[in-house]
């Protein structure tokens, strides 16, 4: 099992030294440097000069270094981004698992040009049109890097619009879907349960909490934001709250002594439950342990 | 064809005396002896040893009697379950059709041996992973044994390390992948309405029978109960009410009418009959009338 958390992942465009500052400071868990959402046609080039520094400045900070590219110019966003220090790279509107086969073969390459690790660079993808999402499960398992999958964002490049209700058309079934996928396939599902004003993950820190609690309770486990104002509503959005872990605790206690005794039916006031109810318990716990910070635990 | 009508399927852990003595005497369409997750480990055998017995006290006729087995385990667990008045076994963790085939061969030499009917006893499949759901079309179409099946909500959503709140529910895309692939196959879909179907609780009938009706209107054929109290709220969810036996009679005639003079549309109270609303009540009539023959073979074998 692997430790490092990765809740928050703040996207910040490649083109803007004030911006990568900006993110650095931020409680970011990873920072995705973008070559796609926030870097128009005729910035793409200097962007790409920025990325082996902007790589460099993300890992010294200590935290993750992503690069976002573009499915279609894999190989120039791949070039710009694979340097000593890179985590991984988001594929945005990935479709084909012919894209995520050549992005696999480039980082193969770029790895040993450039003295990475072979193999180490994971891959996300981002299911934002329809034929990648109907094509999720066949990306997701195109090369052994993919290590995340994520509707990206979805909602606009599919112009899914609001209903009354604030939920966004088919979000539901398109998140469920991504997420049991991720877990068939042993991927790590991400994003949040956005809901209508909050398009384009413009949202406030408040609706980013709420947000990501709700993609928590469906399966997410991290989400990636625009702004360093969310960070942190990610990062506490994705960490089990005091009164989750304590329903946890005492459910557990209670499951341990009743197994004991013999029972592995239990009654608590007038709930029942059994092994898979004492399972997510324990994994909440597990979870919560993950985010406490070093410090805390050993004072 | 006739309509399997197993509406309530009252779960039992086989160590558990008090809760099966209650079950017994439960109007429960089938009761599943669990030797899985409501037995705890150090108790396993001593829970097999009881299969039998239990077998002996059902009746024929009011209750179906089903073994849920460990998957693990699943040779030990099947040679102490297979015996006359086993109706199935309900195979919890199915992940692959190979599991369901290797029930299903073990099920058959049971059978020979035992001089049980080839082919008779039945397998109700449990899915707990996202491995299992994006899979289940193979799943539950790998053996003719299979007739129902349902989603072990708690495990697969611990299985996928999901921190359920009632509000949100998790399992949409789930229930709905079952309830498309598993009618498609012939097979009926159980489950209870979220989020009792992931986090079981006692409330009041009428609020369980709310639940329930929520469940039967999202395509679910019958429920896996952890509890007695909720047989009679689901029997009542999943049995067409008089009320509405009646409406739909009244659709078939009108409809019935309207098509010997001439048209294919005939109004009733506001509302426009057409061939699928006589198609939807035929299907309604029919539930019913296959309710009534199952209640009426639970009264006669309470009786006997």
């Amino acid at each position: 099992m692997e430790h490092r958390l990765r809740r928050s992942w703040l996207l910040t465009p490649a083109s803007s030294p004030e911006k990568l500052a900006a993110a650095i400071k931020s409680a970011a868990d990873v920072a995705v440097l973008d070559l796609v959402e926030f870097v128009v046609e005729r910035c793409k080039p200097a962007a790409r000069e920025h990325m082996s520094a902007a790589v460099r400045v993300v890992e010294a900070a200590g935290k993750e270094a992503y690069a976002q590219v573009d499915a279609q110019l894999l190989y120039a966003d791949l070039h710009a981004s694979v340097w000593p220090g890179l985590a991984g790279v988001v594929i945005s509107r990935a479709e084909t698992t012919e894209q995520i086969k050549e992005a696999d073969q480039v980082l193969t390459h770029l790895e040993a040009e450039r003295g990475l690790l072979p193999g180490t660079v994971r891959i996300v993808v981002a299911c934002e049109t329809a034929r990648g999402n109907h094509a999720a499960y066949e990306l997701a398992t195109a090369s052994r890097r993919v290590w995340g999958l994520t509707l990206g964002r979805a909602d606009l490049i599919m112009d899914l619009r609001p209903e009354p209700s604030t939920e966004i058309h088919m979000m539901q079934y398109l998140m469920q879907r991504l997420i049991t996928i991720a877990g068939a396939v042993g991927a790590t599902p991400l994003g949040a349960w956005w809901r209508a004003p909050d398009r384009g993950l413009l949202a406030t820190p408040d609706n980013t909490l709420q947000a990501a609690r709700r993609g928590r309770a469906i399966g997410f486990r991290g989400a990636l934001c625009v702004r360093e104002d969310q960070v942190s509503s990610l990062n506490q959005g994705f960490t089990p709250s005091p009164d989750e872990e304590h329903a946890a605790t005492r459910l557990l206690a209670a499951y341990d002594t009743a197994t004991i005794a013999g029972n592995a039916v239990l009654r608590q006031d007038d709930r029942l439950f059994d092994r898979g109810t004492a399972r997510c318990a324990r994994s909440l716990l597990d979870l919560a342990a993950a985010c406490k910070p070093p410090l805390a635990m050993s004072s | 064809m006739t309509l399997l009508i197993r509406r309530s399927n009252l779960l039992v852990p086989a160590t558990d005396a008090a809760a099966l003595h209650e079950a017994w005497r439960s109007n429960a369409d089938a009761i599943t002896l669990d030797l899985e997750d409501g037995v705890a480990p150090a108790r396993k055998a001593e829970a097999r040893a009881l299969v039998r017995p239990a077998l002996a006290q059902a009746k024929p006729g009011r209750t179906e009697v089903f073994v849920r087995v460990n998957k693990p385990l699943l040779h030990a667990d099947l040679a102490a379950s297979v015996w006359g008045g086993l109706h199935g076994i309900m195979l919890a963790q199915a992940e692959s059709a190979q599991d369901v085939l290797q029930a299903d061969a073990a099920l058959g030499e049971l059978e020979r041996e035992r001089g049980i009917s080839i082919g008779s006893i039945q397998i109700i499949v449990l899915i707990e992973s996202p491995r299992a759901v994006w899979d289940i079309r193979s799943i539950i179409s790998a053996s003719a044994r299979v007739t129902q099946a349902g989603l072990d909500e708690s495990d697969l959503a611990a299985s996928m390390r999901i921190n359920p709140l009632p509000e949100y529910d998790p399992f949409i895309y789930a229930r709905g992948r079952l309830v498309v692939e598993a009618t498609a196959a012939g097979v009926l879909p159980v489950g209870m309405a979220y989020p009792l179907g992931l986090q079981a609780s006692l409330m009041p009938a009428e609020e369980l029978n709310r639940m329930a009706n929520n469940a039967r209107n999202s395509g679910m054929k019958g429920v896996v109960c952890p509890h007695a109290s909720w047989v009679e709220p689901v029997n009542r969810a999943f049995t067409p009410t008089d009320e509405l036996v009646a409406y739909n009679r009244r659709v078939r005639e009108l409809f019935a009418a309207g098509v010997a003079a001439g048209t294919a549309a005939v109004p009733l109270d506001g509302r426009m009959i057409d061939v699928p609303v006589d198609e939807w009540a035929k299907v309604v009539i029919a539930t019913a009338e296959a309710c009534a023959v199952r209640d009426e073979e639970k009264r006669r074998a309470m009786g006997a």
